[in-house]
């Protein structure tokens, strides 16, 4: 079997967040993570990114981005609740 | 019949009931949407419904709370409405992944040791003003996934329609790149310096 590099076992161990991996990927992952202190670090990076967001409901995630509505979209909607009366 | 004080602030006027809320509902629609118009859409029909349903909002809880309870349904409304958008082939160029490993697949940077307490940072005001730096860097689509994912949980066949990629495969990779950038954006701008 061939061994995984670090470039390699990267986007598996994203993945591996996300669903459940074949067997075979499960196993080349964990070998190389044992070998891989960088790889072990990169990993629980991930889980952190996930596990903080988690713990404040994501609502920083929102208030993370600068999007406003447009002056447009403004005045449709004001305009719109003003004939609702 | 006497009226609350929500709904007399609701009611007297329209503009400043918007510029309480409107931004922070914007932001949410587009986090979950990604699109402008689109978010901007779902925006007004929760104001709209709002609206007419202000007589029967008790004040139980939050307006914002109760506005955002609103949105969410025009969010899923819109899912099972609208057609996934057109599926691309292909990863755009500015959703790469950076050229982060050497020509063995060894990192170039090797990932730092960021202790295992995100407890720590999840109130930490600094924290977060570097996390929305490195945020709002990523290409829309990376941001779009990363959201959908690690706010709302979504499985990676709701993703693959509500970002517009042709497989789940696709919807990996972006993740993948979008947790890269992220971290190795966190890496250098927040846990390389001395705190």
């Amino acid at each position: 079997m061939k061994l995984l590099n670090c470039s390699d076992m990267a986007p598996l161990a994203s993945k591996a967040l996300d669903e459940r991996l074949a067997l075979r990927e499960r196993w080349m992952l964990a070998v190389h993570l044992v070998m891989c202190r960088f790889c072990q670090r990169y990993s629980r990076q991930l889980r952190f990114l996930r596990e903080v967001i988690r713990l404040t409901n994501g609502e920083r995630l929102a208030d993370a981005t600068t999007h406003t509505l447009s002056p447009e979209a403004r005045r449709q909607i004001t305009q719109r609740l003003i004939n609702l009366g | 019949m006497e009226r609350t004080d929500h709904e007399l602030t609701q009611a007297s006027d329209p503009a400043s009931w918007l510029d309480r809320h409107g931004d922070a509902l914007f932001r949410f629609a587009m986090l979950r949407v990604g699109d402008r118009n689109l978010a901007e859409e779902l925006v007004q029909e929760t104001y709209l419904a709002a609206w007419q349903a202000k007589d029967r909002y008790a004040g139980q809880s939050s307006e914002r709370t109760w506005l955002v309870g609103i949105l969410k349904h025009k969010v899923a409304d819109s899912r099972r409405r609208d057609r996934a958008r057109p599926a691309a082939d292909s990863l755009e160029s500015d959703e790469d992944a950076d050229d982060l490993f050497d020509e063995r697949g060894r990192w170039k940077y090797p990932p730092g040791d960021w202790g295992d307490s995100p407890a720590a940072f999840a109130e930490n005001q600094e924290f977060w003003s570097v996390f929305s730096r490195c945020f709002e860097q990523l290409p829309g689509r990376l941001r779009l996934a990363f959201a959908l994912k690690e706010d709302e949980g979504l499985d990676g066949e709701t993703i693959r329609k509500v970002v517009g990629v042709a497989t789940t495969n696709h919807v990996w990779v972006i993740l993948y790149r979008a947790r890269q950038a992220l971290r190795r954006c966190l890496e250098v701008h927040w846990f390389a310096e001395d705190r």
